[in-house]
């Protein structure tokens, strides 16, 4: 995505325009107003006396608004300096925009006013695969407003603009001939606004209050989502604007799926992803829990209400199956994609018992453990009743869609992420290694709550009777004898999928690990292969297919080292926790406290700065979620009963880490942490290595 | 006898299903065939279901055509895909609607993916 580019959006509605407030969207280019997953307005441009706009500066007032200032002419030849033109957009269902213009002059000026407007009903999948639209569009000019639709079949979808000012309204746009007195001004506020609508022309979704209203409660809603959480102090002035930066972007992230009531989950990324994606919302709800239950509350309820409950193989769902991804456009409306929903993920459903464990012991909420015993159940039935493909015990995938089903399952879902260490690619179905140390770890934590919450101790006993013996047989079938480390994944055969990778990470986060191996793979994942310096790579350098930046074979993912972060503390590696905090927070600091989904394993001492991955998505809500998992790994933070365990274990450099008012089942509760500074190294630590010049921190 | 028939006969014998014991609540489904509409209210107590030919008020109704509502019993087509099409509405609380999926037959589903889109046939493609 372009560096100019500015993205705004509330809930599942955005824009993507030019740093002019600008869109001129081809069929591939992914800018626009979009909701639903639908593309409705791909043309918003607008011109002064026929001349496009120069940007003077852009703000981004909040997620859900910006203001772009702009003048006459375009670009270095001719800059008008008598007009000023001031857009402010916010976001709602459609958006909002308020045009004002200035004149500076000292005589009155007459001025033609233009907004190009179109819409192409682009379903996303269409945007990036270039295809052409099988409905029909009109355009109705009336009543000053101008109505774009599209319809196919019963499918038909709206756009209205509008104008508190009076506007000729033509097929191609609005337009204002307008005079503005000496220093005078002359102001309108353009409303777009977006319908989905069923059989009667009634609207899919439910009405929305008015765009004031929803920007106003917005704000209040942002404002109140920072104050809840808990406060950081610290000495690292670095974290403490990534931690900021988290929230926000955070709460930018939630989305309310059509159909959860008023409930907000966190969608995986912005924009393209502004959707529910089980694995994503499992593990940014739980990157959460220290600070809000809330995406974890509504994730549990939300991918149990759609829990598969039928083999359906267009959808590759099973019964039990948490589902991988929702879309709402006209390609799955039309089931041309398999996204109504699409189950195609491996891990969610373990995850998904994971996930509600983790939710109880922080906030102590045994209704909600009850109310969802059946899905836990289902899920946990799941992992041995349809997850077994090789018929040795072991979870593995194979799509059942050969046409658009995903081939790989697992979070690392690229081509080539799954290989052997010479760079062959297995057959399928193939097992992942991480996914046997989550269903470990769903059966250990399923046995916790059938025991304490579902009055089921024989199931309690049965779960952990298979949970043990499948620690035993991974720990045989799985252990590289000649790397001392666990192969990423069996394939068809049985045969180890030999490659170091930093899955082994996850597996000491499920506790699947036996506890004489954990030093060698804490060794592993610090030493020169694994770890660059920001980061443990995906993949180790040394293997056929390493590549500082190939997306799962060598990149560093803030998201993965964060539960591997998690899992070197539960094995008692604390320094080595800290050292990938530290990593990954200083890379944070590179990129205004906002990680991205991943950067290059270049060597920290070869670039000296993160390179980043280039990726269409920022921020994504696992890379927003990762800063607040390392936060609680390095304080040490692990709810035990009904208090708090604190045991800090800060990066060296890192003087002093307050963290307060900790919501839980105790109520609220402040965590310091007291550090190591190397005072005869002179300086923190926490200078960049990569930038010498950067201003020491003061304790 | 078709799938929408034969749906609310089995549900009405089953009188229970375990995977909604969380549930109480009224769902109303509105049966559209040619110019009359067959209503079907099933009031669920904690999981235990109860079918009547009722048009009383419920917490979460559902319109659909009649052969657009038997492929999505049989697996045809997803409910959620005929919503977004425009082929079904739901009124009042949907989760209810994501909720009764459950009560569809369990059977292994004959969805054919995009040949199925709307009530009555495949399409070719």
């Amino acid at each position: 995505m372009a560096e100019d580019q500015v993205q705004i959006l509330h809930g599942n509605t955005f824009v993507v325009s030019d740093a002019q407030g600008d869109i001129e969207a081809s069929a591939t280019d992914p800018s626009g107003l979009f909701s639903l997953d639908t593309r409705f307005l791909s043309r918003w441009v607008l011109t002064v006396n026929g001349d496009r706009l120069t940007a003077l500066s852009t703000d981004d007032l909040h997620y859900f608004e910006s203001r772009f200032f702009l003048v006459p002419g375009s670009g270095t030849v001719y800059v008008d300096a008598k007009t000023t033109v001031i857009r402010q957009r916010a976001v709602t269902e459609g958006f909002r925009e308020q045009l004002t213009v200035l004149n500076h002059d000292v005589k009155p000026v007459e001025l033609t006013i233009r907004l190009d407007a179109a819409a192409d009903f682009a379903d996303l999948f269409e945007v990036k695969d270039a295809l052409e639209k099988k409905g029909t569009r009109s355009i109705l000019t009336a009543g000053g407003q101008l109505v774009m639709t599209y319809e196919r079949e019963s499918f038909r979808r709206a756009t209205t603009v509008s104008s508190t000012e009076p506007a000729e309204v033509d097929d191609g746009g609005l337009q204002f001939s307008i005079l503005i007195e000496p220093h005078g001004s002359w102001s309108t506020e353009l409303d777009v606004r977006v319908a989905s609508l069923g059989p009667g022309g009634r609207p899919l979704t439910a009405q929305t209050p008015p765009a004031d209203e929803a920007r106003r409660e917005a704000l209040a809603d942002l404002e109140q989502w920072v104050a809840n959480a808990p406060r950081l102090t610290c000495d690292w002035d670095s974290l403490i604007t990534t931690y900021q930066r988290s929230l926000v972007d955070l709460a930018a992230l939630r989305f309310s799926p059509l159909i959860a009531r008023a409930d907000s989950l966190p969608a995986a990324g912005l924009p393209w992803f502004m959707t529910i994606f089980g694995r994503d919302s499992i593990f940014t709800s739980l990157q959460a829990l220290p600070f809000t239950s809330e995406p974890a509350r509504t994730t549990l309820r939300v991918l149990g209400d759609w829990q598969g409950n039928r083999v359906d193989d267009f959808r590759d769902e099973d019964p039990g199956r948490i589902l991988h991804e929702v879309r709402y456009g006209e390609l799955t409306a039309f089931q041309e994609r398999p996204h109504s929903p699409y189950y195609g993920s491996v891990d969610a459903t373990p995850l998904y018992v994971v996930l509600m464990d983790e939710y109880e012991r922080w906030t102590g909420d045994a209704q909600l453990v009850r109310d969802l015993e059946m899905e836990a159940r289902a899920a946990l039935r799941w992992i041995d009743d349809y997850a077994d493909l090789q018929g040795n015990g072991y979870i593995a995938y194979q799509r059942r869609n050969e046409e658009t089903g995903l081939e790989n399952q697992c979070w690392k879902d690229s081509w080539d992420s799954i290989c052997y260490r010479d760079g062959r690619l297995p057959g399928f179905p193939r097992a992942t290694c991480e996914v046997q140390g989550y269903a470990y770890d769903a059966k250990m934590r399923g046995a916790r709550l059938a025991r304490l919450f579902w009055n089921d101790a024989t199931y309690a006993d049965e779960l952990e009777r298979q949970a043990a013996d499948l620690k035993a047989r991974f720990n045989r079938d799985f252990w590289v004898e000649d790397g001392q480390y666990y192969a990423l994944a069996l394939d068809a055969d049985g045969t180890q999928v030999d490659a170091l990778t930093s899955n082994i990470g996850h597996l000491l986060w499920s506790g699947i690990v036996d506890a004489d191996r954990a030093s060698a793979i804490a060794g592993h994942l610090l030493g020169p292969r694994l770890f660059s310096g920001w980061g443990i790579r995906t993949l180790a350098e040394g293997e056929a297919r390493y590549n500082p930046i190939g997306y799962h074979v060598g990149t560093v993912w803030p998201f993965d080292n964060s539960f591997i972060a998690w899992g070197l503390r539960r094995y008692g590696f604390k320094a080595e926790a800290a050292r990938v905090a530290a990593g990954n927070l200083d890379a944070a600091d590179f990129y205004h406290g906002r990680l991205p989904e991943a950067f290059g394993g270049y060597e920290r001492a070869l670039t000296r700065y993160p390179v980043q991955y280039p990726t269409a998505c920022s921020p994504q809500a696992w890379s927003t979620g990762a800063p607040l998992l390392l936060l609680r790994t390095m304080l040490g933070l692990e709810p035990v009963g009904d208090h708090l365990i604190v045991d800090p274990a800060l990066p060296v450099g890192i003087g002093r880490i307050e963290l307060l008012d900790i919501p839980g089942r105790w109520g609220r509760i402040d965590a310091f942490g007291r550090g190591l500074v190397e005072v005869n190294r002179g300086p923190k630590l926490r200078n960049q290595l990569g930038d010498p010049t950067r201003p020491h921190h003061l304790g | 006898m078709d799938a929408t028939a034969e749906f609310f006969d089995e549900i009405s014998q089953r009188g229970h299903e375990p995977m909604l014991k969380r549930l109480s609540a009224t769902l109303r489904w509105d049966i559209i065939d040619g110019d009359t509409t067959e209503h079907r209210l099933v009031r669920i107590d904690h999981g235990d279901l109860r079918v009547t030919m009722s048009e009383e008020p419920a917490e979460c109704v559902i319109i659909v055509d009649r052969a657009v509502c038997n492929d999505v019993i049989s697996g045809r087509t997803s409910a959620l895909a005929a919503l977004l099409r425009g082929a079904a509405t739901v009124e009042g609380d949907t989760e209810l609607m994501v909720l009764a999926q459950r009560l569809f037959p369990r059977r292994r589903g004959v969805s054919a993916g995009r040949s199925y889109v709307a009530g009555g046939g495949a399409l070719d493609g």
